[in-house]
């Protein structure tokens, strides 16, 4: 067929044509063309950055310092995460499909349960659309400077990820044993607490700690707007100028990272 | 559950690390009551409203706006391209004989790009370039990369392909059966992918701003150090519906290319 041949070939082109310059837009306006890459004084500024990088391998107040700045971080991302599981959990619970929608084995529930559902999903979907740092900036002026800010943006935006996540666990939990249950009369709450969640709590607990290991990262980005920890001390010595000692921070929060990836996987492995 | 005692024993350590935690971080627990709180949240929201914003403000906020969709466009475009080429060497269905330590390089390298978080790549290069977007896009771009490099892999290996043992059978070298038979076949998941990855970039994108890396948060950091709460306001619900709409449309993507 030639004619749709023709056509074909001629929209390719259009397609290119469209697309070409929009690409080149886009890429100028991302800063990547070869003139952003090779700066004027851009050769100058990497001297400057590489001879100044020296790891204070002698400043013990400073590693001291930075090592329990860490543990700031690590217990925000712990406290935030434990928050987010509670309200994730009475989230999912209460918008769950599964407890409150048509997806119950047996009776489906009367249309004021199921609204109420609609509601908790549609709160649970505003709370994981808002980016944390957009929370913890608010956040930062309702509570002060600190890592109270910080945990609660944590809780509050993977408090949304999690009923998600969690909610539709349970409603895509092998249902034998609630069909069973339901066939013996039981209502959609025992229905739940004997059934349901029993089988979905490896899920539960997977992805608790795969949320565990995103706060971590996160938490760094939170120090940023206040929200103490590692982040709030690398902001300071960006600003310092002080490269090599942000290097360190660096190293220290990449190790971090990288040690609570590992456990994380261990405990998503045993847990299959 | 074969030892009972042990998950408990698990348990009861995390909730016990957890108090330690929360002691350790004196959080101050008498802020948290409900009515101040509400109040206080209620007067914090009222004074980011954004009523007294100027237009030159909201033009300025176009254009960054339109600056972070740029970054992370960029950025995962440089990143598929990467992830494609590692593909030879990621891909576990190409056999390629007395290619091991190529194999091993690159894993490394993937995984040295994805576990690095994006934040401390902006950091680096923002150190090594001097704040802006090429920073930032160029993070986004690292970082992206590496977990593309390996989802594109997982991909790959996932999806059945008759037609790469028969270019393998036929003598191809493996760029020939990568490109004219595994790229083709997973083309619609490698799509899917990309999309996916595209809004995290977008979200991302939205927060490097931050650490100096360009685009929306550099606006919201400026406010927050000249203390223009309006100002604040207007850049944060700008990133929220940013965001929204990415997700959106990333979504009718993917409805649309299945």
């Amino acid at each position: 067929m030639p004619e749709l041949g023709t056509s074909r070939r001629a929209f390719r082109w259009l397609l290119v044509a469209v697309v070409a310059p929009l690409a080149v837009m886009v890429f100028r306006q991302a800063g990547i063309t070869p003139g952003d890459l090779w700066r004027p004084g851009a050769a100058d500024r990497l001297a400057i950055v590489l001879t100044g990088l020296r790891l204070p391998l002698d400043d013990g107040a400073f590693w001291q310092e930075s090592a329990w700045a860490l543990v700031d971080t690590v217990a925000i991302a712990g406290v935030g995460t434990a928050l987010a599981l509670l309200i994730g959990g009475l989230l999912a619970v209460f918008g769950s499909r599964a407890v409150v929608g048509r997806f119950v084995a047996g009776e489906s529930p009367i249309w004021p349960v199921r609204g109420g559902g609609v509601l908790v999903r549609g709160l649970a979907l505003l709370l994981r659309s808002i980016p944390e740092v957009i929370i913890g900036c608010v956040l930062v002026r309702v509570l002060g400077l600190g890592p109270a800010a910080a945990v609660g943006a944590l809780a509050l935006a993977y408090g949304g990820m999690i009923a998600k996540v969690w909610g539709e666990q349970l409603e895509t939990v092998r249902g034998g044993a609630a069909t069973a249950l339901a066939a013996g009369g039981a209502g959609p709450l025992a229905q739940l607490v004997w059934a349901r969640l029993p089988d979905a709590l490896p899920g539960f607990a997977g992805y608790a700690t795969y949320r565990f290991e995103c706060a971590v990262r996160a938490s760094a980005i939170l120090g940023y707007v206040g929200g103490g920890g590692l982040g709030q001390a690398m902001d300071m010595t960006f600003q310092a100028g002080d490269f090599g000692r942000l290097l360190a921070q660096i190293i220290l929060l990449i190790a971090a990272v990288a040690v609570v990836e590992v456990l994380a996987d261990r405990i998503q492995a045993r847990l299959r | 559950m074969k030892r009972p005692w042990r998950s408990l024993l698990a348990v009861s350590a995390v909730l016990g690390l957890l108090a330690l935690g929360a002691w350790h971080l004196d959080l101050p627990w008498d802020r948290l009551a409900l009515m101040p709180l509400a109040r206080s949240t209620g007067t914090v929201l009222a004074s980011l409203w954004p009523g007294e914003v100027e237009a030159a403000f909201w033009w300025k906020l176009a254009w960054a706006a339109w600056e972070t969709v740029a970054m992370s466009l960029a950025s995962t475009a440089i990143a598929v391209v990467v992830a494609v080429l590692l593909l030879p060497w990621t891909s576990a269905s190409i056999r390629s004989d007395g290619a091991c330590w190529r194999r091993r390089a690159a894993s490394l390298i993937a995984n040295i790009l994805r576990t690095t978080p994006f934040l401390v790549w902006a950091l680096i290069l923002v150190a090594l370039l001097g704040p802006g977007a090429t920073a930032g896009s160029l993070a986004l771009a690292l970082h992206t990369a590496g977990v593309l490099a390996r989802l594109y892999a997982q991909a790959v290996d996932d999806t059945p392909c008759p037609a790469a043992g028969a270019l393998s059978a036929v003598g191809a070298v493996p760029a020939t059966v990568l490109w004219w038979a595994l790229v083709p076949t997973a083309a619609p998941r490698l799509f899917a992918l990309a999309a996916y990855r595209w809004e995290v970039a977008l979200r991302e994108a939205s927060v490097l701003g931050f650490v100096g890396a360009g685009g929306l948060g550099t606006v919201a950091m400026i406010a927050i150090g000249t203390f223009d709460r309006p100002g604040l306001g207007a850049t944060l619900l700008v990133t929220i519906a940013l965001v929204a709409a990415a997700e959106a449309g990333s979504a009718l993507l993917r409805r649309w290319w299945r």
